[in-house]
């Protein structure tokens, strides 16, 4: 039965080339976690960016400003202000599908279904050996059903594997432009959001630093010398980013993706230093993005 | 509301590099003013400040009509059909994944027909 199996094992590999998905699991699964990181930092710099206009909104209506009441379950009412809405939520929405394709590709790739596939592949060898146990006599030839059945249930799986090997390779060769132009579009919409936030929170901290130097009251120095620090910091961090580097990372890390779907001599594995690469650039601006001033 | 934000976009376009250009002549010229007194500096500061949240408002407004772009949603909408695509890729998947289940069953009709025959 061995020598068989091997047979199947060595026929299958000729016949189905690549026959698993492990190797495409991790970096998927990579890929989809930098996309998720970039999304949640657009989303943090569009959620700065609406922080600013409110701030603007509250100094233009300071002299009929009115503090409406408060309920537990339906929130506040302010007179006269309506909460920001997102100058980008086309972008966003684009960023969402982005995450979707990935995601999309993660679960087409997913150790779960391999499971069931493998509990599946389990149901036949049990119902094999159930016959086996009730035939008593006639176990010889019931043993040789079984091996048969091991097999069938062996090669099923192969097949469902590269099945699996196969619509993932299809799914990112023929969406590679769309993707790929939506990390540039996202990129420069990205770049732009950040120095539109970073040039007007330059000027509140400057102004702040002359409020500071002005005051002769000790309460306010401190409450003005602890926001500076907070400001300044949080504008540093930021300004030390550049958005575009995650999204030219994730173009880089989509481009071994196709690379390693569409040539047999170059491999998910060979994919991964650029895929990690991407990861840690998307988390690094998500980590700088965050709070504003 | 959508041909307003366009049209103060393109004002936007004609603006923000002059409005850029004067902010920052003034900034240069307040990085110089450290003998100028307080009062002074603080009202060139809050002078920027100001200019910087006009310029705010107006690329505010351009990236809003470039994302308010009909070629932006027509990328969207075919991203979306991608992930339409992939989603049955995924369904083919769970659906090849069943009739191995199925085959299950069958191996167990199968078995019991050998054992009957071999009986």
């Amino acid at each position: 039965m061995r020598s068989v199996r091997c047979a199947v094992v060595v026929a299958c590999t000729l016949w189905l080339g690549a026959c698993t998905t492990e190797p495409y699991k991790e970096s998927i699964s990579t890929f989809a976690k930098g996309v998720i990181a970039s999304q949640s930092a657009l989303a943090k710099l569009d959620e700065r960016n609406n922080e600013i206009k409110r701030r603007i909104q509250i100094r233009a209506r300071l002299d009929d400003l009115r503090i409406g009441t408060c309920e537990i379950g339906r929130g506040c009412t302010f007179e006269g202000l309506t909460p920001p809405k997102s100058t980008i939520p086309n972008a966003l929405l684009y960023m969402a599908q982005v995450t979707a394709y990935s995601n999309g590709l993660a679960e087409l790739a997913a150790a779960k279904d391999t499971e069931a596939i493998q509990k599946a592949v389990g149901k036949i060898d049990s119902a094999a050996r159930a016959g086996v146990k009730s035939f008593g006599s006639q176990v010889r030839q019931s043993a040789t059903v079984l091996a048969a059945l091991d097999l069938v249930g062996f090669v099923a799986s192969e097949v469902i594997e590269a099945q699996r090997v196969e619509a993932l390779r299809a799914a990112i060769i023929r969406n590679r432009y769309r993707i790929e132009n939506a990390i540039t579009s996202l990129g420069a919409t990205s770049y732009q959001l950040q120095g539109i936030v970073i040039g007007v929170e330059r000027g509140y901290l400057q102004e702040q630093a002359e409020a500071l130097r002005r005051s002769t009251d000790p309460a306010e120095q401190a409450r003005l010398t602890n926001e500076l620090s907070l400001q300044e910091k949080s504008l540093n961090e930021l300004a030390t980013a550049d958005s575009r580097v995650p999204f030219r990372a994730l173009l880089l890390a989509h481009r071994a993706v196709v690379r390693a779907a569409k040539d047999p001599t170059y491999s998910f594995t060979d994919a991964a230093g650029l895929l990690l690469d991407f990861l840690e650039k998307a988390q690094t601006l998500d980590a700088a993005v965050k709070k504003g001033a | 509301m959508m041909a307003n934000s366009q049209q103060f976009a393109q004002a936007g376009a004609l603006i923000i590099p002059s409005l850029q250009n004067y902010i920052n002549v003034l900034e240069a010229d307040y990085q110089n003013q450290t003998a100028a007194p307080p009062e002074t500096r603080a009202a060139m500061a809050t002078a920027i400040r100001r200019l910087r949240e006009y310029l705010f408002g107006l690329q505010n407004a351009q990236l809003q009509a470039a994302d308010e772009s009909e070629e932006l949603k027509r990328a969207i909408a075919d991203l979306k059909s991608a992930n339409a695509d992939i989603r049955s890729e995924i369904n083919s998947a769970k659906e090849f994944q069943e009739n191995v289940e199925a085959a299950a069953a069958i191996a167990d009709i199968i078995q019991r027909a050998i054992g009957l025959a071999l009986a």
